[in-house]
């Protein structure tokens, strides 16, 4: 009974099969989202220099909301989706694939030490979402595209300045309506 | 003639793999433009055209531009070319540009051949041989049954804004769209999922360890043959890049 109670209140595991389709059409949301954002980056000036500000907060966002909503593995399984599925547009996938899984762990971790009730815990999260993804992207940026290490690193800097605080706040508060609206307990 | 289809999962992704790995690690324009070549072929002869890379290719123009113009400002690599205040060309970044667009094109088109021409039911045996319980592995197959589906879902929000007169034309109308079109995806992304979970429940999914599937996956030897040949083909590749 202790040991139920000790899972139910923060446990990083939630493996049920409402949770892993959830995960998985959640996922296709996370992509639906990605794409429409990273297409009105592409229109505004910073966009056709290569940095994604919109969609970095989008997928900040989604990484960080849909790990608390569905634990582990669904925040995985959905974030590996978005990563699978970004093949069809961008040659960065391969960095996708480690920047959504190692985000997606880091808001596990945070939430099991963390009951995610003050604005520091979400502060917490998605500065390792926005720092550890993007430097993950980075380096494909450098690798994969070739672009000059000063270049990558700045546009990281810039999109982890940009991304952190406005992901942060809309995770906050998405998070607070689903806790009040019962989805997670 | 060959079919890619009808190849065990098993080879199309070491093939996809081994592309990927090789196009990072070699800096030989020759060798990734000889990768990308005999993919390109392979797709010919395999389904007479190249249609399947037709948005791909677009997607990847734009991006190798993207990438010629930063390497043409950013680009330090090579002799001075030319210098006008701040702006300096250096002679490097034709060569950098080149290798990144057949570097972008081999990861793009190889991942991509993978996806196009393996079942998703072959991709959930392939897991399955691989000891990933079946509960997860038929998540793949879920993935390509419910994307349609939720694409088609967000053109019906689309189309119900349309109807009511939102304006959608402009960048600073789209982003303020934005919420009002991905908050009802999402809401009905979750009625859908919690649809499909107690349907699937209902029918007894992950009641059994095991699940039979209408057609099996085998590996032929001379497919596994051919994996452990493109194995020792990367390897070669690895040594000959560090040394």
């Amino acid at each position: 009974m202790q040991n139920e109670q000790a899972i139910g209140k923060r446990s990083i595991f939630k493996t049920d099969t409402k949770s892993l389709i959830g995960a998985v059409v959640m996922g296709i949301v996370f992509v639906i989202a990605c794409q429409i954002t990273g297409q009105i980056d592409n229109m505004l000036p910073w966009g056709k220099m290569g940095m994604l500000l919109i969609n970095g907060t989008v997928w900040a966002f989604f990484t960080g909301i849909l790990t608390l909503l569905y634990k582990q593995p669904g925040g995985l399984i959905a974030a590996e989706v978005e990563a699978l599925i970004s093949i069809m547009y961008t040659p960065l996938w391969p960095t996708f694939i480690f920047a959504n899984g190692i985000a997606s762990i880091w808001v596990s971790f945070v939430a099991v030490k963390c009951d995610m009730t003050k604005w520091s815990h979400h502060i917490l999260a998605q500065g390792g979402v926005c720092v550890l993804g993007n430097a993950i992207v980075g380096v494909g940026l450098v690798f994969i595209l070739g672009l000059p290490v000063g270049v990558a690193a700045v546009s990281s800097l810039i999109t982890i300045a940009v991304t952190w605080p406005l992901a942060t706040l809309a995770q906050k508060k998405v998070y607070d309506a689903l806790m009040k609206s019962g989805m997670v307990k | 003639m060959f079919k890619l289809n009808e190849l065990d999962p098993r080879l199309k992704l070491s093939w996809c793999l081994f592309l990927v790995l090789t196009a990072l690690v070699s800096r030989s324009m020759i060798l990734n433009g000889i990768l990308l070549g005999v993919i390109l072929i392979s797709e010919l002869l395999s389904e007479k055209s190249l249609k399947a890379f037709k948005m791909l290719s677009v997607v990847l123009l734009i991006i190798g531009t993207q990438v010629l113009i930063i390497n043409l400002i950013f680009g330090r690599e090579g002799e001075l070319l030319y210098s006008w205040g701040i702006l300096q060309i250096y002679s490097g970044f034709i060569a950098t540009s080149v290798l990144a667009f057949l570097r972008i094109g081999i990861i793009s088109f190889s991942a991509y051949q993978f996806g196009v021409h393996t079942d998703p039911m072959d991709m959930a045996q392939m897991l399955i041989h691989w000891r990933i319980p079946y509960r997860y592995a038929m998540l793949v197959p879920m993935v390509a049954r419910f994307f349609p589906v939720m694409l088609g879902e967000y053109q019906s929000i689309c189309d119900s804004q349309s109807a009511r007169g939102v304006p959608n034309d402009t960048v600073v109308e789209k982003i303020r769209n934005l919420p009002a079109s991905i908050l009802p995806l999402m809401y009905r992304a979750m009625r859908i999922s919690n649809d499909a979970a107690l349907s699937v429940e209902l029918r007894g999914y992950g009641r059994h360890a095991t699940r039979n599937f209408q057609k099996k996956i085998n590996l032929h030897p001379l497919e596994g043959m051919t994996i452990v040949c493109l194995m020792i083909g990367f390897g070669g590749v690895l040594i000959k890049t560090i040394l």
